[in-house]
């Protein structure tokens, strides 16, 4: 019984309370149906293109995310590519180095073989060069003293050479012809 | 040309003796010569060069040491 009063009182001030406000039922229930219209005006003026915004930019990104991931993939796919690339490259560097290496040890072992060769030739002929110009100095020299000696001997002779000597000599050569001539 | 090959040319390095000129005039008129020209030479050291027509006899000592100088 007391509940009921204190709650048919609270009642009382409430309403009350609403005539001094000057609110009425009829008011709350025009506010009411105002704030749905304001609802729902604003559901479909602002929320749905706010929302479907919303859904485009999240597409957008979704978008640009896959982009970005593509191009990931393809960087990582490039990076691949060029690692592969780029061993290769070595590869084939470390084969020309080796080639080249080769053909230069080869060439360096024709040079080698070829200036032997010609040192040997050189070698030879100046050898054959010696030996001619020893053999002419040896004949020059054999010459000199032939011609020294015999000049020697000239001289010694023509001054030693005596008058008998002479005779001699002159009477063997006439004796010589004669026996040569007479057979 | 039949009197030059008459005459026989001698070469001698001194004057010779008489006895080195019959040795010689018998020799060359062995050969046909009657009449002998001499002409003194010291270059042919010794010995004696006759010639007589295109025959030369030589048998001066400067020709013996050029044979010895030829075969040396």
């Amino acid at each position: 019984m007391f509940e009921f009063d204190s709650g048919m009182m609270i009642l009382s001030g409430i309403a009350d309370m609403f005539e001094r406000l000057n609110i009425t039922w009829q008011g709350i229930l025009l506010h009411l149906f105002n704030l749905v219209i304001l609802t729902v005006g604003l559901y479909f003026l602002l929320f749905k293109p706010v929302k479907k915004m919303i859904r485009e930019r999240q597409e957008k990104v979704k978008k640009i995310e896959k982009e970005n991931a593509d191009l990931n993939e393809e960087v990582k796919a490039l990076k691949n590519s060029s690692r592969e690339a780029l061993a290769e490259a070595k590869k084939e560097a470390a084969a020309m180095h080796e080639n080249a290496v080769k053909v230069a040890n080869r060439k360096a072992d024709e040079i080698v073989s070829d200036a032997k060769a010609r040192a040997k030739e050189i070698v030879a002929r100046t050898e054959t060069e010696m030996d001619e110009e020893r053999a002419k100095l040896r004949s020059d020299l054999e010459k000199q003293i032939a011609d020294v000696s015999l000049a020697v001997a000239e001289k010694v002779v023509g001054r030693d050479i005596t008058k008998e000597d002479n005779r001699r000599l002159i009477e063997e050569s006439l004796k010589e012809w004669s026996e040569k001539e007479n057979g | 040309m039949a009197e030059e090959k008459l005459v026989a040319k001698v070469v001698v390095s001194e004057k010779p003796d008489d006895s080195v000129l019959r040795m010689v005039a018998e020799f060359v008129k062995k050969r046909g010569c009657y009449k002998t020209e001499y002409t003194i030479d010291p270059d042919i050291i010794g010995g004696i060069v006759i010639r007589i027509g295109d025959k030369v006899y030589d048998g001066s000592l400067r020709s013996r040491l050029e044979t010895i100088r030829q075969s040396l």
